[in-house]
């Protein structure tokens, strides 16, 4: 049989192309965000001072009102999924995935603040996880 | 070079990208005129009813100590009873989404955010408290480069 000569640009060119073909669909990046980060600074809520309207004024509305048995919880939180992916898929021969990995960082920046009977204050926790997460 | 020309032409199709928007919406927008009518001690459930229609979630209930409010000494039980709506809760939500699809590589980036307006009842149903804040303006419109 006879095959046809081929430049030295043609045979990288194939073999690439190959290459991509195999790759199918190989590479695959989310990124999901719910909710709103938070509109003020947490600092600013003192503990057994700061009402409840002080909180709504600074922070806004809540994302979830919790009871609990000593009084009203509120709950902001900020979400943030990042995925990165790849896959190999061998498409012609044997049409099976022959390499998979994925990696997915579900973070969120979360504040709650704890209310007495009263409306008061009296506890509060901020966290903020999502200026942890890698770029990939 | 005709095989030339037909690798670039095949890899160029292959590469061709695909591009999704998609636009959310959940229920409708909150009249934000209406807002700064609310009067903390004045409004009354009834009129917040009128102005922004049935709200997306009530609240009616109350965590008491009944030993408290008879001031018997001790550590009292707590238990949950039902009162009157505590809070009206008022939700816009709306979603954009964005993706770019390659044969090789794909990227995805969809949003969710919403507008709430939250209002605090007292025990005679007037108004005690009330928030609001419009996020949906923080939506990205074109997903990472408007981010």
């Amino acid at each position: 049989m006879h095959l046809p000569n081929r430049t030295p640009i043609q045979t990288p060119a194939l073999v690439l192309l190959a290459l991509l073909v195999q790759l199918c669909s190989g590479c695959t990046i989310t990124r999901l965000y719910g909710g709103a980060q938070f509109r003020g600074d947490p600092a600013e809520i003192r503990e057994g001072q700061s009402t409840r309207s002080d909180v709504l004024k600074l922070l806004g509305p809540p994302d979830a009102i919790e009871h609990q048995v000593w009084g009203d919880a509120f709950v902001y939180r900020y979400r943030q999924i990042n995925s990165a992916s790849i896959t190999i898929d061998d498409f012609f021969f044997t049409g099976q995935t022959i390499f998979s990995f994925e990696r997915t960082f579900d973070n969120s920046d979360t504040l709650i603040v704890l209310f007495d009977f009263d409306g008061i204050v009296n506890g509060i926790a901020a966290d903020r996880d999502t200026d942890e997460m890698p770029l990939l | 070079m005709i095989h030339l020309r037909l690798v670039l032409v095949l890899l160029a199709s292959a590469l061709l990208p695909a591009c999704f928007i998609v636009r959310g919406h959940q229920d409708r927008p909150i009249n934000q005129d209406l807002i700064p009518t609310i009067q903390r001690g004045v409004t009354t459930k009834n009129q917040i009813l009128e102005m922004f229609g049935p709200p997306q979630a009530v609240d009616g209930r109350e965590i008491v100590a009944a030993g408290d409010l008879l001031g018997v000494p001790g550590d009292h039980r707590r238990v949950e009873q039902l009162v009157a709506a505590r809070y009206f809760r008022y939700a816009y939500y709306r979603a954009n989404g964005w993706a770019l699809i390659t044969f090789v590589f794909n990227y995805v980036d969809a949003d969710i955010k919403s507008d709430n307006l939250i209002i605090f009842f007292d025990g005679n149903d007037l108004v005690q408290d009330y928030a609001f804040a419009k996020d949906t303006e923080l939506l990205p419109r074109f997903g990472p480069l408007s981010r």
